[in-house]
C-alpha cells in the first residue's frame, strides 16, 4: 500500500513556520505604537478606572491604569466626625460586602476600648459576613459571564444575588448599604423566621450555583478566554501585596479568617480553597469554590446561633438601650455624650484586619483621646491590585483586558475610598 | 492565646543590627522607630532576615501631626513655624510574613520643606501604588520611585488634601482641557 502524501502545507515544519510568522516580535521597530483610551465611562471598566493602552497591533506593549474616579475623601472625613457617626462611611467601601466592612471597622473601635461582644452577636457577625462574601462573589462571578458574553449564567448569578439581599432587607431595612453593625454590637436583632428563611434561601443557591457550574466550567469560549491570561506567579502576588482570592488563586494558603481568627471562624469547619496558576480560570474557580465554603460555613452558624442579648454592657462607646433613654436620666446623658462628644477611647496606634472579598481589610487607627479619630486609614485590597494589574496585563491583547479587569473584582468605592 | 504579632522579644537581632531604634506596645502590637538614614538597612533586614522574612509589605501610610499633643511627639500646637517641622509626619509601614504568620510596624519620621522618605519599591513592587498615594494624599517624596505621581486626585489638584492644614470645606480652581497630542493625561 503506498503511504499516503501529506499535502506541504499541513507538513509539521511548515504549520511551525506560518506559527512563527503569526507571533510577531512585541514593538516592531519600524511601527509606533497606538494608544487607546479605555474608559471611565465603559461598562466593563465599571465605570469607575481609565486605561491608557498602547497597542502593537492587538497588543498590548504598555498600559497606565488610573482609578480614582470614585474619591470621596472617605479617610478625611472619618477625621472629622466622631467613631459612631462615621460608621455609614464604611458602608460605601465596597458597597457589596458592606456587612464585612462595617464589621471590620467596629471590631476595630472594639479593640481600641477593650469592648468585649456577646455570643450571639459574634456568631451573627460571622453569618452576614459571609452572606455577604457570597453575594460579592456571585457579583465578580456575573460581571465576568456577561462582559464575555455569557448571559445565562450573569443572570443566574444575579439571582441568587438578589435573593439574599432581598433577605437582608429583611433584617436591616436595607437591600446594600445596611449600617447595621454597632460598635459593641449589631443595630437590631433577627427573627427565628429570618434564620430559617435564610437556610431555604442557601439550599436554593446551591441549585442556582451548580447550574452556573454546568454552563461554564468547559465551556470552550470560557476556556479560551480564561485558561493562561492574566496569570501571575506566587512570588510576585505575594511581592505586589495582593490578598484574598486572587492570591489564593496562585497557591498561596492566606487567609485571614484562618491565620488571624477573629468572630466565630476558628470554631466552625471549613477549608480554603486554594488555585494553582493564578490565572482568570482558577481565579473563578477559587470564587465559585469559596462561595460553597461560605454557604458551609453559614448552615453551620444557623444552627450555632444562641440565644441572648445583642448589645454588650460596656457603655463607654456604645448606644444605651432606647427605653433607658427615655426612661433615666442616666442612659439620656450616655446617649447625649456618646451621640455629641463621641466615646473617649485611649491614646494609640492600632491596625485590625477583616478578610474582606477581595482579601485582607485593615483600619489602621490613630487615637489621640478625643471622640473623633485622629486618623483612620483603610487598607483597600482592591488598591493594591490596581497597582500591578498593568504588569499582568501587558503581552496580553487589548480583548484579555475584559476578563482580566473582571476576574480581579475590583470595586471602586473601596479602591478610591 | 495565639501571637501574630512580633513582639520584642521575637525581634532581639533587629534591635541588635539598630540599636537606636525605639520600641513601644500598644494594644498588645509592637511600634518600631526608625531613623531614616538607616532606611536602606532596615528594609533590606526586614526583608531577608532568616527568622521572620517579611515577604509582604502589607500597606504604607502617613500620619500628620501637625495639630495633635499626641504623647511620642514633642508639642505640635498647629502654629506656624510647626509646618516645617522635622517630625511633622510618620511614614508607617506595615508587614506581614507569609511563612510565619507574624506581621509587624515601623515607623519612619519626616519633615521639613520637602519632606522625603526613601521608596521601599525595589524590595516590595506592592510599594508602587501606596506610595503614589501618600504623594498624592500628604505630599511627602518617595526617592527612587520609579513614577511618583498623583494617583488618586488629578494632576491639576492644588495642595494635599489629608494634611491637617488642608481645608474640609473648598474649592478647587477650574481646570483647563487637556490636550491629548500633548500629555494624554500625564503631567
Amino acid at each position: 500500500m503506498a503511504e499516503i502524501e501529506i499535502p506541504a502545507k499541513y507538513k509539521v515544519e511548515e504549520v511551525k513556520k506560518r506559527k512563527e510568522i503569526l507571533e510577531l516580535p512585541i514593538a516592531s521597530p519600524d511601527t509606533e505604537p497606538v494608544k487607546i483610551n479605555l474608559g471611565p465611562s465603559h461598562p466593563a471598566m465599571h465605570g469607575t478606572i481609565k486605561m491608557i493602552a498602547e497597542l502593537d497591533g492587538e497588543t498590548i506593549v504598555n498600559i497606565d491604569v488610573e482609578p480614582g474616579f470614585l474619591h470621596r475623601g472617605m479617610e478625611k472625613m472619618c477625621e472629622n466626625h466622631t467613631y459612631v457617626s462615621a460608621l455609614p462611611y464604611t458602608d460605601r467601601l465596597n458597597y457589596v460586602t458592606a456587612f464585612i466592612n462595617n464589621f471590620g471597622y467596629a471590631a476595630t473601635i472594639e479593640k481600641l476600648f477593650g469592648i468585649e461582644i456577646t455570643e450571639r452577636t459574634s456568631w451573627l457577625r460571622t453569618l452576614f459576613s459571609e452572606l455577604s462574601r457570597i453575594t460579592d462573589h456571585y457579583t465578580c462571578q456575573a460581571a465576568i459571564c456577561s462582559e464575555i458574553g455569557a448571559m445565562t449564567p450573569f443572570l443566574y448569578f444575579m439571582q441568587a444575588r438578589d435573593y439574599i439581599w432581598e433577605h437582608f432587607n429583611w433584617a436591616t431595612g436595607a437591600r446594600q448599604t445596611y449600617s447595621y453593625a454597632r460598635i459593641g454590637g449589631l443595630a437590631n436583632d433577627v427573627t427565628k423566621e429570618w434564620l430559617s428563611r435564610t437556610k431555604q434561601i442557601l439550599l436554593e443557591n446551591i441549585h442556582l450555583l451548580k447550574d452556573s457550574h454546568g454552563l461554564m466550567d468547559k465551556n470552550r469560549i470560557f476556556l479560551d478566554r480564561t485558561q493562561g491570561v492574566g496569570e501571575i506567579s506566587k512570588e510576585d502576588a505575594i511581592n505586589s501585596g495582593i490578598t484574598g482570592p486572587f492570591l489564593r488563586s496562585t497557591g498561596v494558603n492566606y487567609d485571614v479568617r484562618k491565620t488571624m481568627p477573629y468572630f466565630k471562624y476558628d470554631e466552625v469547619e471549613w477549608e480554603v480553597p486554594v488555585g494553582k496558576y493564578g490565572d482568570n480560570y482558577d481565579r473563578w474557580f477559587v470564587r465559585m469554590r469559596e462561595i460553597e465554603e461560605s454557604i458551609k460555613i453559614c448552615l453551620q452558624c444557623i444552627d450555632k446561633i444562641p440565644e441572648g442579648p445583642i448589645n454588650s454592657d460596656d457603655y463607654n462607646a456604645h448606644l444605651p438601650e432606647k427605653t433607658e433613654v427615655y426612661s433615666s436620666i442616666e442612659g439620656l446623658i450616655n446617649h447625649f455624650k456618646i451621640i455629641i462628644d463621641g466615646p473617649k477611647p485611649p491614646k494609640g496606634n492600632i491596625y485590625h484586619c477583616v478578610e474582606g472579598a477581595n482579601g485582607e481589610l485593615g483600619f489602621y487607627l490613630v487615637s489621640d483621646g478625643t471622640g473623633t479619630a485622629y486618623r483612620l486609614h483603610v487598607r483597600a485590597p482592591s488598591f493594591l491590585i490596581m497597582g500591578v494589574l498593568d504588569k499582568i496585563i501587558i503581552g496580553h491583547q487589548l480583548a484579555d483586558i475584559i476578563p482580566i479587569f473582571g476576574s480581579v473584582n475590583m470595586v471602586g468605592g473601596e479602591c478610591d475610598r | 492565646m495565639e501571637k501574630y504579632w512580633l513582639l520584642k522579644d521575637d525581634l532581639k537581632d533587629f534591635f541588635k543590627q539598630f540599636p537606636t531604634a525605639e520600641y513601644f506596645e500598644q494594644f498588645d502590637q509592637p511600634n518600631i522607630r526608625v531613623s531614616a538614614e538607616d532606611m536602606k538597612k532596615v528594609f533590606d533586614f526586614v526583608k531577608n532576615n532568616k527568622k521572620y522574612p517579611m515577604d509582604m509589605l502589607l500597606d504604607i501610610t502617613a500620619v500628620d501631626y501637625l495639630t495633635s499633643d499626641y504623647a511620642e511627639q514633642p508639642n505640635l500646637t498647629g502654629r506656624e513655624e510647626d509646618l516645617y517641622s522635622e517630625t511633622r509626619f510618620d511614614v508607617v509601614y506595615h508587614f506581614y510574613s507569609v511563612k510565619t504568620n507574624r506581621r509587624v510596624r515601623i515607623f519612619i519620621s519626616c519633615g521639613g520643606e520637602n519632606p522625603e522618605v526613601l521608596s521601599g519599591y525595589k524590595w516590595w513592587q506592592a510599594a508602587h501604588f501606596l506610595e503614589r498615594e501618600i504623594w498624592d494624599m500628604f505630599g511627602i517624596k518617595f526617592t527612587e520611585h520609579p513614577d511618583l505621581r498623583r494617583v488618586l486626585l488629578y494632576p491639576e489638584f492644588k495642595g494635599f488634601p489629608l494634611r491637617k492644614d488642608f481645608p474640609v470645606l473648598g474649592e478647587q480652581p477650574r481646570i483647563k482641557f487637556r490636550n491629548p497630542e500633548q500629555d494624554n493625561g500625564r503631567n
